[in-house]
């Protein structure tokens, strides 16, 4: 379990239904190279999240609109299994899971040295095998492990994490009932080393000081799940 | 100096700064930083003032000069035959592009031979030392050792595979077509 020990500026807040503090994360556990077959892989728990991603490439694009004559291209799926949640999924790529495709690519890009591989194409498959909240940055998180897993040439690992508003307070790392009933959720994605954000989403009403008090909450989350990234690839390939 | 030779290092990790090293393999220049961008160990080269990382994770496949190939002869025209490049020999991921390389007459085998067509034909799957690379779609290959050449000949008859009959020599067991190739040690019966 992760505890981010921050001044205490709440004193006299009521803690959370599932008794986390405000600015407490889920457990998390990360494993990178799970996958034979697979160039990377990654598994990750987060709380009742449990997520298995896999990488290959950079090969050789059969689709000509994946080509970029500059770089390589990204193609993501993120996929949730029909079994992931209490009700059963219809299986096969919905709205969401379409979005959330695009926004994961496009959260991982910049970390990527693409222009190393002009023409070529990386794959990445994002299944969600049990849903509790939080998916779409447990993706992120993930998949950056089994991209550096895969050997593909980064500048950095990107991490992602989300804070919000639940009961007119500024929390970190929603669960499923809190995203369901709460006011607001704000998915970030960071760059931890330079700090530099790649995902910004933001679903709910917050006024400009909640905004900047949850982005500064999610971005403190976010370099606390990094630390747990790197262990995750120290242990597999040893210091 | 931030990093030192045998250091465990993670993509993004600070290495030095460019003023006391030049970014090898595994490592590049971020604004006069030099970072690493794979999972691996430092590796400094104080002679040459180079700083490198060496991936401890399986790493893409680089096409570089005497890296043993699997291919296809996709034409033989002349002096000179077309290679569809597979695969690295011994590395089963995937190249990361389209890679054609070419054998000129006098690459194909030690001693002299008159026409390409006795040493490949179209369909034969090869094995094959790259010599030159020059771009993605330049690259040189040779098959003038004896566990290089045709691994496996297609008849050009019927398309069957071929049997090996003597040490130039392939015999198609469907039409009984004898043909010519230069044949490696390795050739797949």
């Amino acid at each position: 379990m992760i505890i981010i020990i921050t001044e205490d500026t709440n004193l006299g807040a009521k803690s959370r239904e599932d008794g986390r503090a405000f600015d407490e994360l889920r457990p998390l556990k990360i494993e990178a190279g799970v996958l034979e077959r697979a160039d990377g892989s990654a598994y990750l728990e987060f709380g009742g999240n449990k997520i298995l991603v896999a990488v290959y490439g950079p090969k050789e694009s059969h689709i000509r609109r994946f080509q970029r004559p500059d770089r390589a291209y990204i193609r993501c799926r993120y996929n949730m299994a029909p079994f992931s949640v209490d009700d059963r999924k219809r299986p096969g790529p919905d709205r969401r899971s379409m979005e959330i495709s695009k926004v994961t690519a496009e959260a991982l890009q910049p970390s990527i040295l693409l222009e190393k591989y002009p023409r070529a194409l990386i794959d990445i498959f994002i299944e969600v095998l049990e849903a509790e909240g939080g998916t779409r940055c447990a993706g992120i998180t993930a998949a950056s492990v089994a991209l550096a897993d895969a050997g593909i040439p980064m500048k950095d690992m990107v991490v992602a994490c989300a804070s919000g508003k639940v009961n007119d307070q500024i929390v970190l790392d929603l669960s499923e009932v809190e995203d369901k009933e709460g006011q607001a959720d704000l998915p970030v994605a960071i760059m931890p080393r330079s700090g530099e954000i790649t995902l910004l989403q933001s679903d709910g009403s917050l006024n400009a000081g909640e905004f900047e008090k949850a982005v500064d909450l999610a971005v403190e989350g976010c370099q606390a799940i990094s630390k747990v990234q790197q262990d995750a690839l120290k242990k597999r390939y040893g210091e | 100096m931030k990093a030192k030779s045998g250091d465990f290092v993670l993509p993004g990790d600070l290495l030095g700064v460019s003023e006391e090293f030049v970014p090898s393999e595994g490592a590049y220049d971020d604004n006069g930083y030099i970072k690493a961008m794979v999972v691996g160990t430092v590796s400094l080269d104080d002679k040459n003032k180079r700083i490198h990382v060496l991936p401890q994770t399986g790493t893409p496949p680089v096409l570089n000069k005497n890296t043993t190939i699997i291919g296809q002869i996709l034409e033989v025209r002349g002096q000179r035959a077309l290679v569809k490049i597979h695969f690295i020999k011994d590395n089963p991921r995937k190249l990361v592009a389209s890679f054609v390389g070419g054998i000129h007459v006098s690459q194909a085998d030690k001693g002299y031979l008159a026409k390409l067509t006795d040493a490949f034909h179209i369909g034969d799957l090869i094995e094959a030392r790259i010599t030159k690379v020059v771009g993605l779609d330049n690259i040189d290959l040779k098959t003038s050792h004896k566990d290089l050449g045709v691994l496996k000949a297609m008849c050009t008859r019927c398309r069957h595979f071929m049997k090996q009959t003597g040490k130039n020599e392939v015999t198609c067991p469907n039409c009984d077509n004898k043909e010519k190739r230069k044949i490696s040690v390795n050739y797949q019966v």
